[in-house]
C-alpha cells in the first residue's frame, strides 16, 4: 500500500481510530495484523519472508539470550545464523542476477566457460530496510546492548511495524522496541503535529517529487537524445525528485507513527544546505549511514587505524552503501564515487584551508558557506548522475555530455525554434510544469531555510486561528488542483 | 478526540468542496479528451478506434445521413481515444464488450476504425498483453464506464494535474461531445499544418524503427469483429490522412490494406478503405482530419454504408 493511495486514506484513520478504542493490551495485536495487511496489499505471498526473517531473528535473539555477556562467543553461532539468513535472503532476491551476470561476463573475458541459471524472482518490497533492521538487532543482542525481545508478537511488530516497513526509517531496537510497549494516550497537540508532518511529506512527493519524476525520466530513459542544458536541468531536477521522494515518504512514515504516539528517529536534516560530503552524509538518509557507520564502518575500525586503512574503511563502507541501494553497476559508482570524496576531502584538508586562508574566505563566511554548499551540491549532483542513469554508459555519456552545445542550446531556447523550449527546456512537459517546478521548489527550500533556526509547526501553531485555517484550505486547494497524482511510486521501494 | 474528528470533519469538508468543483468542470465536457465517454448509458451502436476515429467520424452527421437514406440506426456512440490507449488489444476489447448494449436487439451498427499502428506493437518490449503500451491506463483498469459523475475515471484515471481542467485553454481548442465526438479547433492554417505535419511524420519515422505487425492485436481486432456481429452490422474503415502520412504507412506497412480485405472477407463484414483519398481531406496535423473533413468524411461514409445497405436489402415490388 501507498502512503499517497486512496487505499492509504482509509486504512490509516481506521488504525488510528480502533488503536485509540481498543484496550492497551490488544494494540500491539491491531498494530500486527494492520502491518501484515499493508504490506500484503503489495504481493500477499511476500509477506512470508517477513514472517521467515522475522522468526529466525526472533530464535536467534532467543538462542544469544541464554548466554551471559562474559560467554559473547558462545552467542556466535546464533549471531552468524541470523546474518547469515538475512544476507541469503538479500542475496537470492536482490543480488543473485547481478552476480551471476557479472561472473559470467568476467567468465567470458578470460576465455573460461560458466553457466548459472537466471531466477526470475521479484524483488520483494522493502527487503533492504527490514533485512537490515533485524541484523541490527541480533548484533545489538550479541553485544549485550539490549535483550533479546521475548514476546514474539512485539519482536514481529517491530520487523514489520507499517508507517517504516518499506522504506525506513531503518530503526534500531534500542529506540523502537520499547516503544512497542508503552501505553500512548491521545495527544491532540502530538497527534495534530504529526498530522501536519504527513501533509509536509505529501506536499513533497506529490506536488514536488511526482512532477520532477515526469521531466526526469523524459531525459534519462532517452539520454543520447539530449546535450548540454537538458542534462544539466534533469539532474538538477533528479536532485530535488529523489530528495522529496524520500524525506517526502519518512515525514509520511514519522508523521503518522507520531500520530499513535511512535518516536522514529530523523532521516533527512535539509542535506542540500551542506557544506561539504562528510556533512552531507550527517544530513542524507540518516538512519542507514548511521547503521552502516555503527555497524560496518567502525567495527572496521573506523578512523582509529593507520591512515591508508582508514581510507580503504571508507571507500569500501560506501562501496557496500552503493550497492544496498541496487543490484547494478551504478549504484557501486555512485557509492565508490562518495567514499573517493570523503577520502579526496581529507586527503586535500588542509591545502584547501590554506587556499580559502590566502583567498580570505575565513572574513566573508557568508561567501565561503554559499560556496561549500554550492560546491557540495554540485558534487552530489554529479554522483546523482550514476544513481539515476539506467545504464553505468549512459551514466557515461550524460557526465561527458553535460555541457555539450551549451551556447546553441541557449540560442535555440532564446529563438525558440520550433518545439525548442518544450525539449530541452520544459523536458518535453507544458510550459506551466516547468515553472511550477522551480516554484516548488524555491518554496520548499525557502521553507527549509526559515526551519534552520525556527520549527514551522509551533509557528503555524501560533497564528491566529483564521489565518490558520486559512492556510489549511490553500493546502488542500493547492495539493488537489496542483498535485501530480499520475507517478506514484516512491522511488526508495525498489531497495 | 471529538474536537479533533470535528475539525478534520471541517478539513473534509473544504476538501468536498474543491472535488466538487472539479467534477463539476470534468461534467462540461470541457475538461478531458475521455471523461465524457464514461457518463453516458451503454451503447447500442458503437464507433471504435484511436485518435483518427476520436476526431475524424461524427455519430451526429452519420446518424442523420443515414436516417435520411431511409436506414434506421440505433444511437452511435464515438468510443475511440487513442493509439496509446485504444489500439486493438485484450484491454479495449474487453472495454467494447463492457461498453455495447447487449439488449438493443435491432439497427445497431458499428464502425470499427483501422489503420497500421492501431495493431502494431510500436516499441520492442510490447510482447504480450503485460507489455501492452495501455497497459497502465484507464483502458486497462476502468471498472465503471457508464456513471455520472464517474468518480472512478476523474480520480483514479486523470492522469494530468487537475489544475489543467480549470483551465479555460483546454476549453477554447477541444471539446468532446456528448456523443464521444472530439471537437478540436486548433490553429489550421496552411502553414501551420504543413509544420504540424513534418513533425508528426518526423515522429512516426522514429515509431516505425520500433514497430512491427503485432498478431496479438490482429487477433484482438479479429474477436472484435466477431463480437459485434453478434450485435449488430460491422464495417471495417480505414480513414483518410494527409498524403505524406499516407505514403510512411505504405512504406511501414504495404501488405495492411490486403490484410484487411482479408480480414473483411474472413470475418464478412465490408471494408470502406479512404485512405487512397489522402490528401483530399483537410487535416489539423497531417494525421487527424480537421473538423470540416470530419463532417465530409461522415457524410460519405453514411452515404457509401447507406448505398451498401440498400443493395442488401431484398427487392420489393
Amino acid at each position: 500500500m501507498l502512503f499517497n493511495s486512496l487505499e492509504f486514506l482509509i486504512f490509516f484513520p481506521t488504525v488510528v481510530l480502533l488503536y485509540f478504542l481498543l484496550p492497551y493490551r490488544f494494540r500491539w495485536v491491531l498494530l500486527l495484523v494492520a502491518s501484515y495487511v499493508f504490506y500484503m496489499f503489495w504481493r500477499a505471498e511476500y509477506a512470508l519472508l517477513l514472517l521467515l526473517s522475522t522468526l529466525i531473528d526472533y530464535g536467534c535473539g532467543l538462542g544469544m539470550n541464554r548466554y551471559p555477556d562474559e560467554e559473547k562467543q558462545k552467542r556466535k553461532p546464533w549471531l552468524y545464523l541470523s546474518l547469515f539468513s538475512n544476507l541469503s535472503l538479500l542475496f537470492t532476491f536482490k543480488y543473485y542476477n547481478f552476480f551471476n551476470t557479472a561472473a559470467h561476463d568476467l567468465a567470458q573475458l578470460l576465455g573460461l566457460s560458466y553457466a548459472a541459471p537466471a531466477f526470475a524472482l521479484l524483488l520483494p518490497m522493502g527487503i533492504s530496510f527490514y533485512t537490515f533492521q533485524t541484523m541490527s538487532y541480533s548484533i545489538d543482542v550479541y553485544y549485550g546492548r539490549i535483550k533479546a525481545e521475548k514476546h514474539l508478537g512485539i519482536f514481529a511488530l517491530f520487523v514489520t511495524f507499517f508507517p517504516q516497513l518499506v522504506a525506513g526509517p531503518i530503526e534500531r531496537a534500542e529506540n523502537l522496541l520499547s516503544q512497542l510497549r508503552e501505553k500512548h494516550s491521545f495527544d491532540y497537540g502530538r497527534i495534530v503535529s504529526g498530522l501536519q508532518l504527513m501533509a509536509w511529506g505529501l506536499f513533497k512527493k506529490v506536488l514536488i517529487a511526482d512532477r520532477l519524476a515526469l521531466m526526469v525520466n523524459q531525459v534519462y530513459n532517452n539520454p543520447t537524445d539530449y546535450a548540454g542544458i537538458p542534462l544539466l536541468l534533469a539532474t538538477f531536477f533528479f536532485a530535488f525528485q529523489i530528495y522529496c521522494d524520500f524525506s517526502g515518504y519518512t515525514d509520511i512514515a514519522i508523521g503518522s507513527a507520531q500520530v499513535m504516539g511512535f518516536r522514529l528517529m530523523d532521516n533527512f536534516k535539509r542535506p542540500y544546505f551542506a557544506r561539504s560530503i562528510s556533512d552531507f552524509w550527517s544530513r542524507w538518509h540518516i538512519s542507514l549511514s548511521t547503521w552502516f557507520r555503527d555497524y560496518l564502518y567502525i567495527p572496521m575500525g573506523g578512523n582509529r587505524v593507520v591512515r591508508w586503512r582508514w581510507y580503504y574503511n571508507l571507500l569500501f563502507t560506501f562501496l557496500v552503501s552503493g550497492l544496498w541501494h541496487g543490484a547494478n553497476w551504478t549504484f557501486i559508482v555512485w557509492g565508490a564515487l562518495h567514499g573517493f570524496y570523503l577520502v579526496f576531502a581529507q586527503i586535500t584538508r588542509q591545502p584547501r584551508s590554506r587556499l580559502a586562508l590566502t583567498l580570505g574566505l575565513d572574513k566573508r563566511p557568508m561567501l565561503y558557506g554559499v560556496w561549500q554548499v554550492g560546491t557540495t551540491f554540485a558534487l552530489v549532483c554529479l554522483a546523482w548522475i550514476f544513481f539515476r542513469a539506467n545504464t553505468i554508459g549512459e551514466a557515461w555519456y550524460i557526465v561527458t555530455h553535460l555541457f555539450s552545445g551549451l551556447p546553441q542550446g541557449l540560442a535555440a531556447i532564446i529563438a525558440n525554434t520550433g518545439a525548442a523550449r518544450a525539449r530541452l527546456l520544459y523536458l518535453g512537459q507544458p510550459m506551466p510544469e516547468f515553472y511550477l517546478a522551480l516554484l516548488l521548489i524555491a518554496f520548499m527550500e525557502a521553507v527549509h531555510f526559515v526551519q534552520r533556526k525556527r520549527q514551522i509547526r509551533p509557528l503555524l501553531a501560533a497564528l491566529p486561528p483564521a489565518l490558520r485555517w486559512a492556510v489549511y484550505a490553500l493546502y488542500l486547494f493547492v495539493f488537489i488542483f496542483f498535485g501530480q497524482f499520475s507517478a506514484n511510486q516512491f522511488i526508495y521501494f525498489q531497495f | 478526540m471529538r474536537r479533533l474528528v470535528f475539525k478534520l470533519c471541517v478539513l473534509a469538508a473544504i476538501a468536498a468542496l474543491f472535488l466538487s468543483i472539479l467534477v463539476w468542470r470534468f461534467e462540461t465536457g470541457a475538461a478531458d479528451f475521455f471523461y465524457t465517454n464514461f457518463t453516458k448509458p451503454k451503447a447500442a451502436s458503437l464507433i471504435v478506434g484511436t485518435s483518427r476515429t476520436a476526431q475524424g467520424l461524427k455519430p451526429q452527421v452519420l446518424q442523420e445521413v443515414l436516417h435520411r437514406k431511409g436506414i434506421s440506426v440505433a444511437p452511435i456512440h464515438n468510443f475511440a481515444f487513442t493509439a496509446l490507449h485504444s489500439s486493438f488489444g485484450p484491454a479495449y476489447l474487453d472495454l467494447i464488450q463492457r461498453k455495447v448494449d447487449t439488449t438493443a436487439t435491432t439497427d445497431a451498427i458499428f464502425i470499427v476504425a483501422v489503420d497500421p499502428w492501431a495493431i502494431s506493437a510500436l516499441s520492442e518490449e510490447e510482447t504480450t498483453p503485460d507489455t501492452f503500451r495501455e497497459r497502465g491506463s484507464f483502458v486497462s483498469k476502468l471498472r465503471t464506464i457508464d456513471a455520472r459523475p464517474n468518480l472512478e475515471y476523474i480520480f483514479r484515471h486523470y492522469n494530468q494535474p487537475y489544475y489543467w481542467a480549470l483551465y479555460d485553454s483546454f476549453k477554447k481548442k477541444f471539446h468532446l461531445h456528448p456523443d464521444g465526438w472530439l471537437e478540436v479547433n486548433v490553429m489550421s492554417n496552411a502553414a501551420t499544418v504543413e509544420a504540424k505535419t513534418k513533425v508528426k511524420v518526423q515522429e512516426y519515422a522514429a515509431l516505425e524503427k520500433h514497430s512491427s505487425l503485432s498478431p496479438i492485436r490482429l487477433k484482438s481486432l479479429k474477436a472484435t469483429l466477431g463480437f459485434l456481429r453478434r450485435h449488430g452490422r460491422v464495417y471495417l474503415v480505414r480513414i483518410p490522412t494527409s498524403a505524406p502520412m499516407a505514403a510512411l504507412e505504405q512504406q511501414y506497412q504495404p501488405g495492411f490494406d490486403m490484410l484487411m480485405q482479408q480480414l473483411s472477407r474472413t470475418c464478412q463484414v465490408p471494408y470502406f478503405n479512404y485512405i487512397h483519398q489522402a490528401g483530399q481531406y483537410r487535416t489539423t496535423d497531417g494525421n487527424h482530419l480537421h473538423k470540416s473533413a470530419s463532417q465530409q468524411l461522415s457524410e460519405i461514409l453514411a452515404a457509401d454504408i447507406a448505398a451498401l445497405e440498400q443493395q442488401r436489402k431484398p427487392a420489393t415490388f
